[in-house]
This record gives C-alpha cells, structure tokens and sequence, in this order.
C-alpha cells in the first residue's frame, strides 16, 4: 500500500497543481478581461474625443466623467478583493516623488472621492 | 576563423558577453565625446571591441553546462517544467491583454489577487525544479520565469513607463540626429552613446531600443551573470548556484524595470559585485572584465559608478599586497569608505561650483538630520492598513534588511572569502552609507525640484542591499545544503520562496493599495494628442504651454529641444514648463496649486509680451475642477482638446 501510494503520490501533487493552476488561472483571466473591457468600452469616447465646452455654464453641464469614474472603481474593485476592506482615502499627486513623499510646502488634496482620483468631484 | 569566433564565444558566452558590452559602452562613450555618433564611428567601435574580445578576450573555461542533458529524467520533472513554461506564457498573455494607451498609475489594477497566487504557484514549482532536477532547461525556464518579473511595465505601458525615459528618449533621438550635445556633461554618455550605437547599426527606432535596453538585458545578463560568478567567483557548487540564482527574485529591485542612466550603472552594480572576487583570485582578463565594467558604469552615471571604479583599483592595488592583522584590515577599510565618500561628495559638490554656486550648503542642518532619519521609517505605517498589507510591505522592508545583515555575517564569517575583499566590500558599503547621510546634509542640488532633492540619497540607500547579494545568496546556499533534506523541507522552503517572490514582484512596480497611494501618472494617448491640438491651435504663433512636468515631456518628445523662445529678459525659455529653473516652471506649480492670480497673469505678460499663453491640465489632476474656475475668472477660455486633457488658452 505505502509503496503503492509512493509511486502515486507525484502524479496527485501534479494533478491538485494543475487543479489550482487552472482554477486560479480561470479567475485572473476572468477578472482581467472584465476590469480591461470595462475601459475599452469607452476607449472610442478616449480615443476620438468630442468638442469640449468653452464656457463656464457649459462646463458646469458637462458629461459625467465616466472614463475617470470606471478606472476609480476597477482599483476599489482590486483592493476590495485584495484586501477586502475598504481604500485608503488617497492623496496621489501626479508630479511623482520616488521618496514617496509630498513636497511639504504644497497643499495636500482634500479627497472627496476614495479611489484613484483624489480631490476630483462628481459631476452635476 | 568566423566559426573560431562563434565557437569560442558559445563556450564562454557569460564573461565574454559582459566584456564585450563593457568594452562597448567605453568605446562608444569615447567617439561619442571624441567625434560624436554616427554609422562610421559606430562600425570602427564595433569592429574594435570585436577585434580585442577576439585576441585578448576572456580564456576559454571548460563548460560544465555543455556536459549537462537539456531535460528531466522523470516524467514528473519533464510534467513540473511544462506546468511552470505554461504558466508563465499564461501570464505573459495576461499583461499582454492589459496594454493600454490610457493614463494608468500602476500596472496592476487589471489583475486579481489569483494572478499573484498563480505567479507564487509558478515561482514555487520553479524553486522546486530547480533544487530537484540537473538539467540544461533548468537556466532556460530560471530566464523565462525572470523575463516574466521584469517586463510588466514595459507589456503594460504601451506608450513607455515613468517621467524620465521621456527626456532621456528625446536626447537620444538628438545625439542620433546630431552626433552627440552640447555641452559635453560626464554623465549619461554611457546610455546615449550605446543607444546610437545600436540604432546606427540595427535602424530599429530610438525610443523601441531606449525602452527595451534596460529590461531584456536585465533578463538576459542577470540570470547568467550570477550563475557565473556563484560558481566561479563566490565558489558554490555548480547546481546549488542555480538554485539560489532564482532567489534573486525576492529582493524588489524596481529599477531595473525601465531605462535609464542611473538604471544602467544599477545593472552593471550588479554584473560588478558578482564578479569582484576575481579581481583577488581571477585570471587577468577576468580581472579586466571587472574593471571594465566599473568604467562602464562610471561614463554612464557617476554617482556609483565611480566608488565602483575607485574599489576596483584598490582592489588591484590589494591583490599585490596581503593584510594580515585585523588592525591592518579595519584602517583600510575605513580609508577605503573615506575616499568612498568624499568621491561621492566631492562629485556632487563639484557640480554645483560649476553651476556657479557654494559647493556646500550649511543650513537647516537639524532638520536634514531629521529627514535622514526619515528615510529609515517605513511610511507605510503612518495609515492604517489591514493585515495582508502589513505582512507585504513589512516584507519588503525587511527583505534588504535581511539581505545586508545576512551577507555581512557571510562576508566575515566564510573563510573562503580574502581579507582583501572584505575590506573592498566594507569600505565600499560604509563609505556609500557615510556619503548618504553627507549628501543629504550639504547638498542641494541645481535644477531638480524640492522634493526630488533627496533621490541621490535614496538611490545610494537602495544600492546597499545590492552588494550584499551574492554575499546573501551564498548564506542561502550554505542553509539549503544542510537543512533542504527531507521532501517536506523542501517543499516548505520552495512555498515560503514562491511567496516572497510574488510579494516582491507587486512591490517591483508602483501600487496604488490601501499602503501605499502615491504612485507617478504615465505618458498617455491624450497627452500626445492635446500636445498637437495645441500645436495646431496656435498654427505658427508664438506660445507658451503651463503644465505638469509629464505633459511638458510628453512635448519635448513630440517636438523636440528646439521650440524654444527668449523674453523680455533675455532669457531662453523652453515653450512648455518643463525645467525646474525657467520661470514658466514657477508659473506652472503656481497654476497647478491654485494660486494663479492676475498679477501672476500680468508679471507673464510683461515678461512674454505677445506670446499666447495656454495652460494644460490633466483630468487626473486632484484640484483640476478648481483650477477652472480660476482660469475661467481670469478671463481664460476652454478650447477643444483630447479626452484627458484641459486646456486653456489666454489671447
């Protein structure tokens, strides 16, 4: 019986590797081609913008900035699963530091949205 | 004879390889300075470092490899081998799904935490195959699997990763154009000049060789270099230096991931320390290789390029010489950190006498001693964080730790290792530790912005680990051959391997998690297209462009170095904000910060009379609805532009 099992026992490992392999594989590619499609549905609004308003009352009634709003809720989406808690309220700054640290003499953003852009507000 | 030359490079393809790149990059950054780059000089240099890797190049050594069979034995092994070949092309064609020419901050957002678990899974099995099975395949599966680590940016961001190989590309693309720029500067030589090189040689386009330089050489060389220099310079026996070569995984090394000067010297860091005992124990043209490779280091970015070319050459001077007493080895060691660091602070000091400034600045000392104490605390503890995150990020933090300690236990307590290496390697680490501290304390230098003035500190901080790797590796070594018995065991060590390098792979690259929000944007589609919307806004006028710093490269690489203007001053003003010196900078922070005001618009004015002036911000930028408002009361008007990008233009 032992010798049996010992003659067995590699190709049951290779077989729950394989198992878990194409299990976890299933769900990246799932997940990765959700979160991807969710932004390419809008790659056409990205890519062949539209005239924007030049003035201020029409800026007020712009369009729901959606592309902004999708790629908020993909990172709540990964570090929901992530972590399964909620994001940090964020002050991401795009005049990157690699100290990882905010210049001190500039303003830190009041962020009114948690997730990829900080300090930006939902349209009217 | 052609056949010789390939014969006699296959059988010692490592250290022939690194000798030839080293000779390379001198050369090139030679007829660079010399002559400039063009096809003539680009042939001659070539046809030369052929020609001496030919006739004196590294003796040929027996190859061990060739004597090895390509595959397992057992029909598990040939199975686990497949399971991690397939799982990494699975991988690699998830990234390639996630290519995108949108703005992104990191690359990750497309993934689940499952993609990690099955990178883990694959690293695991790879550990295993490789403490298990003697085989040729075992190299080529190591390099598929370290392919996979590194080239995440360069997959997922179509449009190339991060601020500066923006303007490195467009210098480049000028030395292509132009032979080389004026003023000559002693840094950066080294990358330009290869760039051209390649390009002149092969015609692929600058910024596709720019962006693949750094990785596919970290993927091809690493791998290679350390298997080499573990067997034949830190002497571990052939397949127990396999298997702690695909350890190297665990420490993040996120430079390495995109292209760049500093980036380079990073690399040849690297090939350095894994070869630097064969300057005391090494044939002389192993000897030379390693003194090459310091020079590379040193015209592609001094600032470890030269403490690296300082050691070499003590190192030399030491070979002739052997320290005995301890007293004698500690006085040079400290000698050693002492020109170590007065290299590194002389340097920096040096470049701002030329700039015309002080060469030190004494002021503030208390709170720069504070900020150097700073970079020792983990900012990822100021928020709170849930516990999967602590473990990483501890993790990460702890790793060069661990790294540094474990390799300077190795370094002192291993009997296989000189008295002269160890004091090369203490006076190299210590000195670069002391100019650390120093550079932080005295220097500030001359067009970077305020709070990058801390990056050549972190950047020496970062390189500490780096030295100790091999030295780390070697401990590692020395553990598995006692402890890894038992199947359990190993698979035990393989498991915690396999996660320390999926950990230290998400770390590699920027993050935006509930630890760590501060991640850099990247060039994107848009900002390629509002730079030319405003291009053709303007059609011929003169104008000005107030931006972030990563629109403002974006359009240095769309148009070039030479759209510049001079004011009432006399000053030459680049068009958009992009040096941290020209005053459209400090107009572009005040923009970007909400603090423009119409005498800000007036002191424009007077200095760039009829020049139109526009503004861009990004749709990403956190204070982008208040900075309307501003520009709307200021009288600005809003024109069409590309998705992503605002602009404003004042007539």
């Amino acid at each position: 019986m032992q010798q049996w099992f010992q003659k067995i026992s590699p190709l049951l490992i290779l077989a729950l590797l394989v198992l878990i392999g194409v299990g976890l594989g299933v769900i990246a590619w799932k997940t990765q081609q959700e979160k991807t499609q969710a932004l390419m549905k809008l790659a056409p609004m990205v890519s062949d913008s539209k005239k924007w308003p030049a003035t201020k009352e029409a800026s007020k009634k712009a369009a729901p900035n959606r592309v902004f709003r999708t790629l908020e809720q993909l990172v709540s989406e990964f570090l929901m699963t992530a972590s399964n808690t909620r994001p940090s309220s964020s002050t991401s700054n795009n005049q990157k530091n690699d100290a990882g640290t905010l210049p001190e003499t500039y303003p830190t953003a009041q962020p009114s949205v948690p997730g990829l852009t900080p300090g930006y507000q939902l349209p009217n | 004879m052609l056949y010789e030359f390939f014969y006699r490079l296959r059988e010692h393809l490592t250290l022939r390889g690194v000798f030839l790149w080293s000779l390379l990059v001198v050369f090139s950054s030679i007829a660079y300075v010399a002559v400039g780059m063009s096809f003539t000089t680009s042939i001659l240099v070539m046809v030369l470092a052929c020609t001496i890797i030919f006739f004196f190049g590294p003796a040929s050594l027996k190859n061990e490899m060739a004597e090895r069979r390509w595959f397992p034995v057992s029909w598990h092994g040939k199975l686990l081998l497949l399971f991690v070949l397939s799982t990494d092309l699975f991988l690699f064609s998830l990234l390639w799904g996630a290519r995108i020419v949108w703005a992104l901050q990191t690359p990750w957002m497309f993934f689940h935490l499952s993609f990690f678990l099955l990178f883990a899974l694959a690293s695991t099995v790879l550990l295993w195959l490789v403490w298990t099975e003697d085989a040729r395949s075992m190299h080529w599966i190591t390099i598929v699997h370290v392919a996979l680590f590194y080239s995440v940016a360069l997959i997922v961001f179509r449009l190339g990763f991060g601020y500066d190989p923006i303007i490195h590309q467009t210098a480049e693309q000028y030395v292509v154009d132009h032979g080389r720029i004026f003023p000559l500067q002693p840094f950066y030589i080294g990358q330009y000049a290869i760039v051209a090189l390649f390009h002149y040689l092969t015609t692929i386009p600058v910024p596709l060789i720019d962006r693949f330089l750094l990785p596919v050489f970290t993927v091809i060389t690493v791998p290679a270099v350390a298997y080499y220099g573990l067997t034949r310079a830190y002497s571990i026996p052939d397949r127990l230096a396999g298997f702690v070569s695909v350890l190297i995984l665990i420490l993040p090394l996120p430079l390495l991931t995109f292209t760049a000067p500093y980036n380079l010297t990073v690399l040849y860091s690297l090939w350095w320390i894994f070869l630097v005992p064969l300057l005391f124990r090494g044939t002389a043209m192993e000897q030379a290789a390693v003194v090459l490779i310091a020079l590379a280091a040193l015209v592609t970015h001094p600032l470890l390029g030269l403490p690296l070319v300082l050691v070499s050459f003590v190192g030399i001077f030491l070979r002739q010489h052997s320290i005995y007493t301890v007293r004698k080895s500690i006085g040079l060691s400290l000698g050693l950190a002492v020109l170590v660091t007065f290299s590194i602070l002389g340097m920096l000091a040096l470049y701002r006498l030329v700039q015309g400034l002080p060469p030190l600045v004494v002021d503030h000392l208390g709170e720069k001693a504070l900020l150097f104490l700073n970079f020792f605390i983990p900012n990822f503890l100021h928020a709170w964080v849930s516990w999967p995150y602590i473990v990483l990020y501890s993790g990460a933090t702890m790793i060069p730790l661990v790294v540094i300690l474990v390799g300077a236990v190795v370094c002192f307590r291993r009997s296989a290792f000189s008295q002269n290496f160890r004091v090369c390697i203490a006076g190299l680490t210590l000195g670069i530790f002391v100019s650390m501290f120093l550079v932080t304390l005295f220097i500030y230098l001359p067009g970077v912005v305020a709070y990058e003035q801390a990056e050549f500190a972190l950047r020496l901080r970062a390189s500490i680990p780096i030295f100790f790797l091999p030295l780390f590796l070697v401990g590692v070594a020395s553990f598995a051959t006692r402890v890894l018995q038992r199947p359990i065991v190993v698979a035990i060590f393989c498991i915690i391997g396999g996660a320390l390098m999926a950990g230290s792979w998400y770390m590699t690259y920027p993050r935006i998690d509930a630890a760590e929000d501060r991640a850099g944007w990247n060039a994107a589609e848009h900002d390629i297209k509002a730079v030319r919307r405003i291009e053709d806004d303007a059609a011929g006028a003169s104008y000005i462009v107030l931006t972030d710093r990563l629109l403002a490269a974006v359009a240095l690489r769309e148009l070039g170095f030479d759209r510049t203007m001079v004011n009432a001053r006399g000053e030459r003003l680049y068009r958009y904000s992009l040096w941290p010196g020209d005053r459209t900078f400090a107009f572009a922070e005040k923009v970007l910060y909400g603090g423009l005001t119409n005498d800000d618009l007036l002191a424009l004015r007077q200095d760039l009379p009829n020049v139109r002036i526009y503004i861009a911000i990004h749709e990403y930028w956190y204070r982008v609805q208040a900075i309307e408002r501003i520009l709307l009361d200021l009288g600005a008007t809003r024109i069409a532009s590309p998705y992503g990008v605002r602009v404003y233009v004042f007539n």
